[in-house]
């Protein structure tokens, strides 16, 4: 093989691997976060807590994977998204979950007034001054803890 | 006369139980359409408040509660373009205009347009915006699909994406709202 033809095949090569790699990354699918374990764990009442007398503690948990254990309050299914409301129904504060659209099929059957165990990102708060919505923290990317 | 009482007693609280009307479940999906790259992103998250005696509408939305197919676009959407570390939160503030031809009372469709404060990326412009809202079995329903242009907003491309992102974005609202109780 001529000495050209070879550098023509590594560079070639080199080409190929880089085009793949970057392809790769540009394409990766967001993260799937059902097989971490979550680095903190917290009731309702404790997350509620945070947001009325703790904020500080609160926005440390942003971004953080955490899991909740709480009463559904609704299943909010709209086409294949799945959101649930979790808290209780004699308060108007709430978590807001947007179910991992890879594993909606976990919660296709759960009832409103059942008690769930999820893990999933904190995005954020709202805290409620005047319109009557209630304290609410929202998570994303939620799976049923394992 | 206490059966009357109690009639509009009754009728009263029923009135002013069905006067708020909210979600903290709505939708807001965006797409931007460019030569190279249709990006979307969609938000379940939406938490709406539809005052139904004065027509006043608010829509808060967390910025980071937006949800992207691929992470490099989820990251770029909170760290490059919205910020949303600063700007955690857009919202809307306004009201239901020409209310007294809106009965809330039965179930109908009617086309309406809202006005008001939108407030993105720490900018806040006077917005009118038009939309669908029924009214079915004591509940309400919103619809609205608008465009934002980008720079309005003061939310940057970068020069290396320009073509992969549009100048304008077109939005879909989409919010089931329950009576407050």
């Amino acid at each position: 093989m001529k000495k050209s033809t070879k550098l023509i095949l590594v560079l070639l090569s080199i080409g190929l691997l880089a085009g793949t790699l970057v392809w790769n990354f540009v394409n990766k699918p967001v993260k799937d976060y059902s097989k971490q374990t979550a680095s903190k764990s917290f009731t309702f009442d404790d997350i509620m807590n945070k947001v009325s007398n703790d904020t500080a503690s609160l926005i440390e948990l942003k971004d953080k994977l955490v899991s909740i254990e709480a009463k559904v309050k609704n299943v909010n299914q709209q086409g294949e998204s799945i959101t649930l409301e979790l808290g209780d129904t004699t308060s108007m504060s709430s978590i807001i979950c947007q179910v991992d659209s890879r594993y909606t099929s976990d919660f296709k059957d759960l009832k409103p007034g059942s008690n769930i165990a999820v893990q999933g990102i904190i995005t954020g708060y709202t805290i409620d001054t005047d319109l009557g919505l209630g304290n609410t923290v929202e998570m994303n990317f939620c799976t049923l803890k394992k | 006369m206490k059966k009357l009482l109690s009639i509009l007693l009754l009728t009263s609280s029923q009135l002013v139980m069905a006067q708020k009307f909210m979600t903290k479940t709505g939708s807001i999906d965006f797409i931007s359409k460019a030569p190279i790259e249709t990006i979307e992103g969609k938000n379940k998250a939406v938490a709406a408040l539809l005052n139904i005696q004065t027509g006043s509408l608010d829509f808060i939305v967390q910025i980071k509660s937006f949800v992207f197919e691929k992470q490099l676009m989820q990251e770029h959407f909170n760290e490059n373009y919205m910020e949303s570390e600063k700007y955690p939160k857009a919202m809307f503030k306004g009201v239901i205009e020409d209310l007294a031809k809106l009965n809330f009372s039965k179930d109908g469709e009617y086309n309406v347009v809202s006005s008001g404060k939108l407030t993105i990326h720490g900018v806040t412009k006077d917005v009118k915006y038009p939309g669908k809202l029924s009214v079915k079995g004591g509940k309400i329903n919103l619809q609205s699909t608008f465009g934002v242009l980008l720079a309005d907003y003061k939310i940057a491309i970068p020069g290396a994406v320009k073509d992969k992102i549009s100048k304008e974005i077109k939005i879909n609202l989409n919010c089931n709202l329950d009576p407050v109780k």
